[in-house]
């Protein structure tokens, strides 16, 4: 096995691939001779972002504008990717908004907002990429989740109840997708060093609750998505993986 | 990243002579780990040893009792006097006797928890000296299924599972902070030449989403890819490799 090879010929989608962790799993998946394509709600970040990768890794990359809270609109971007691209292997569902409120604070503008993009967004672009994958008889689909799915959290509850319904959603579509060789499985991380939580304050205090002592780089969590995303798992099916460095074991 | 990607790393495999076992020690040393197996079972060793070291790879067995002590301690002696280092410990040494509620005698409920528990425990402390001196080590037990769900047939193996689970974080914790990562994979049904013969395979497979059992090197590479450097950040957790059969 070389894992430098392991995603040839192979073609990888990331929402919100732009920047933080979907930036990361994207040149990974590219780093590792994968195509990828970028889709981002911010078209000027995607291409960005796809330019960078291409042109360090040589990797085809390419990025789409996608507001996954529109089917319509994940419809076509789907068609343009599969157009491009020819076949859809690994599906990243990483796009996702946490934006801190309070149950006193979410106004039903900004619960609908969190649940339409962390929630229905996963389900909407789960469902345009199923078809093209039970064609090919092969697929890995990996969400992003977070560790908050699991605890109390009154900074974000609206965030985290989002992201537990995906803990639903993932076994749901594991169990239906599974007879096709379509992989379902998610990734739950902990505390994440990407350039917007180093630039808030609950970084810091959150270190030393962690057995290991650091919060994640984002390539951290890309290994463990790249992981389940890959040829090498095979029977890793509607389980999510939290990677925390330890902070809630669960 | 090159393929050898455990080159230069010394591995320990406890009940590595078959099965699970030997697949992740087949993997590990395609994979350029220096691989030592430790086993009650010379024989099944010796076997094992042969077919490791066939391809070229390195691999040396030790019989050891995971149940006692002294005997891990022996063989952990003689592996850093060799090799020096031990970057990998695969906790996989295992018994699953079946016994009912009403069946299960004192001793069998005492032989299956020390082998599945208190092993685990022995093993680990045994080596965790030195992963913490070389400030790197990865620890990856293999728990089961059954260490979730109601298991009449062998309620005991089951439980002594669960406690591997609870073991697992709290090792977590404990050596996190040395740059110890310790996590689990719980399997579902394998197909080992003993589970083939044991006929309940075929009747589990359509209630598994993906339609097969496991064969052991898919349960391998779970393992293989917690016990690498590529894991940094999944510490404490118990990762269900089961092909979705119960979604936990």
């Amino acid at each position: 096995m070389n894992i430098a090879k392991e995603f040839e010929g192979q073609v990888g989608i990331v929402t919100g691939g732009a920047d933080g962790i979907g930036y990361a799993i994207s040149r990974m998946i590219a780093q590792r001779s994968g195509s990828v394509a970028i889709w981002d709600v911010n078209p000027d970040g995607g291409k960005r972002a796809a330019e960078r990768i291409g042109q360090e890794t040589g990797a085809k990359v390419k990025a789409y504008a996608v507001d996954v809270t529109n089917e319509k609109n994940v419809l076509s971007a789907r068609d343009a990717t599969m157009s491009d691209f020819g076949r859809a292997d690994l599906l990243v569902n990483n796009a996702g908004i946490y934006p801190f409120e309070n149950l006193r604070e979410i106004t039903e503008g900004s619960w609908d907002h969190v649940f339409g993009v962390n929630t229905k967004g996963v389900f909407f672009v789960t469902r345009a990429f199923m078809d093209p994958m039970i064609k090919q008889n092969y697929g890995r689909v990996v969400t992003i989740v977070t560790e908050d799915a699991y605890i109390a959290k009154p900074t974000l509850p609206h965030y985290a109840a989002s992201k537990t319904a995906l803990l639903s959603l993932i076994k749901t579509f594991a169990k239906e997708l599974g007879p096709h060789e379509i992989i379902c499985t998610g990734v739950a991380p902990g505390p994440v060093a990407t350039e917007r939580a180093k630039g808030q304050s609950w970084l810091a205090p959150r270190i030393p609750t962690i057995p290991v002592k650091r919060a994640a780089e984002p390539e951290d969590i890309a290994e463990v998505v790249l992981f389940l995303g890959s040829k090498r798992n095979r029977f890793v099916v509607g389980e999510t993986v939290v990677a925390n460095g330890g902070c809630y074991m669960i | 990243m090159s393929e050898a990607e455990f080159g230069g790393q010394v591995a320990v495999v406890t009940g590595g002579a078959a099965g699970i076992g030997f697949a992740i020690s087949r993997l590990l040393s395609e994979r350029g780990a220096t691989v030592c197996l430790l086993d009650v079972d010379q024989k099944a060793m010796d076997g094992a040893i042969e077919k490791l070291t066939k391809g070229g790879g390195k691999a040396k067995g030790y019989v050891a009792d995971v149940t006692k002590e002294d005997t891990l301690q022996k063989a952990r002696d003689a592996i850093l006097k060799e090799f020096k280092r031990t970057d990998v410990l695969v906790n996989n040494a295992g018994i699953y006797p079946k016994a009912t509620l009403k069946e299960i005698t004192v001793e069998g409920w005492n032989k299956m928890f020390d082998v599945n528990a208190l092993g685990m425990f022995l093993t680990t402390r045994t080596f965790m000296d030195q992963m913490v001196s070389q400030k790197y080590g990865r620890i990856v037990s293999i728990i089961t299924n059954d260490a979730y769900i109601a298991k009449p047939t062998t309620p005991h193996y089951a439980a002594s599972k669960a406690a591997v689970l609870s073991l697992t974080k709290t090792f977590a914790a404990e050596l996190g902070p040395h740059e110890v990562i310790v996590n689990g994979v719980s399997p579902g049904a394998v197909a080992t030449e003993r589970a083939k013969g044991e006929g309940w395979i075929p009747q589990r497979i359509p209630l598994i989403p993906v339609r097969r059992a496991a064969e052991p090197e898919d349960i391998a590479e779970v393992v293989l890819f917690l016990a690498s450097k590529r894991n940094r950040f999944v510490v404490g957790e118990t990762v269900v490799a089961n092909g979705g059969f119960t979604m936990l």
